[in-house]
């Protein structure tokens, strides 16, 4: 004879709640987390290099903790734009997990910049469901990858509140239609923010840093 | 591939409630799950996975039953509920309007099955 017992317990919970810690630490310091999710090759990095150059010519500080299955090559390329940076190697994992920045956050506390950006692990699915205390989100839609990316893909972009279509600088060449790619995201994600972007013609990047110096009020605001 | 981050985040929340209820080293026959249709949790890979990762503690072979949410949207201008469609994603089929998720997204364990009658 076997017995029953109700649990009723959501397990993702205790990776949650770490994520609240890690939340609540940065608020304490006045830093805002961005969380930049995209396929791999879509410009997350020159995407964070340029757009880093940029608030700090504002005046903010700006941190970047990225992760990739193997190699240090994105932190490098980071290094020279920002005011501190930590590469993590997930030796396969396709995603980043808040109890993976348990060694980094004394620094990162220690530091305090205004703006935290963790590039997530390039992947369309897996990083989703996990949260690691971000405020905002960012997604990118690359100009080379197609316009229906987000109606593959949707629940990445839907709990994105800011969608950046990358490589703007690419349109003509490979006859990239904006308009499409801006109904794949309203279907998705009608409350995005869609904000087209080229980190090589720099076109939007004032743009976007704007809509995440916006962002940061409001949470101010909120908190 | 993340199913073995949420296999292991499984383990840890089952081995929790075992704890809390004092029911630590009993025999588990099987757990329910429940899976949201839209969690972008495969089962079969969650079992895989899980079979890992549950290896040499005392849920190592139990049975895993899953169960389905469906998923729900509630539309923001008409406030009319709706099913998630492919073709509609997240906007109303009635009005077009944006809608909010409320169900879909589950991962619970809603119960364990344990062997014997010691426990009441």
């Amino acid at each position: 004879m076997s017995i029953s017992v109700n649990l009723e317990a959501q397990i993702l919970d205790k990776a949650n709640s770490e994520a609240q810690i890690l939340k609540n630490a940065f608020a304490s310091v006045g830093t805002l987390v961005i969380n930049v999710m995209s396929s791999p090759g879509s410009g997350k990095t020159e995407l964070i290099s340029v757009l880093s150059d940029e608030l700090r010519a504002q005046g903010s500080k700006v941190a970047v903790l990225v992760g990739d299955c193997a190699t240090d090559h994105d932190a490098k390329r980071l290094s020279p734009h920002v005011d501190w940076v930590e590469q993590i190697q997930t030796k396969g994992v396709c995603h980043l997990e808040a109890r993976m920045f348990t060694p980094y956050l004394d620094d990162l506390l220690q530091l305090a910049p205004q703006f935290l950006f963790i590039e997530n692990v390039g992947n369309l699915v897996c990083p989703v469901d996990f949260d690691l205390g971000e405020s905002i989100r960012v997604s990118l839609l690359s100009t080379t990858e197609g316009e229906d990316k987000p109606a593959k893909y949707p629940d990445l972009f839907r709990t994105c509140h800011i969608t950046v279509i990358s490589k703007a600088d690419l349109i003509e060449a490979v006859e990239f239609s904006e308009h499409e790619a801006r109904h794949y995201i309203e279907l998705v994600s009608p409350k995005t923010n869609t904000i087209k972007v080229s980190a090589r013609t720099k076109e939007g990047i004032e743009e976007l840093a704007q809509a995440i110096r916006a962002i940061t009020a409001q949470t101010k605001e909120g908190s | 591939m993340h199913e073995a981050s949420l296999a292991r985040a499984m383990l840890s929340t089952v081995m929790d409630s075992l704890d809390e209820r004092s029911l630590r080293g009993q025999d588990v026959v099987s757990i329910t799950v429940r899976i949201g249709e839209l969690a972008q949790i495969d089962p079969e890979s969650l079992e895989f996975a899980f079979s890992f990762a549950a290896a040499e503690t005392e849920l190592e072979g139990c049975k895993l039953i899953f169960t389905t949410a469906v998923a729900e949207l509630l539309c923001v201008s008409c406030q009319r509920l709706n099913t998630y469609d492919i073709e509609h994603l997240y906007r109303c089929v009635y009005c077009g309007g944006p809608c909010d998720l409320i169900s879909g997204k589950e991962f619970d364990v809603i119960s364990l099955e344990l062997a014997g009658s010691t426990v009441t």
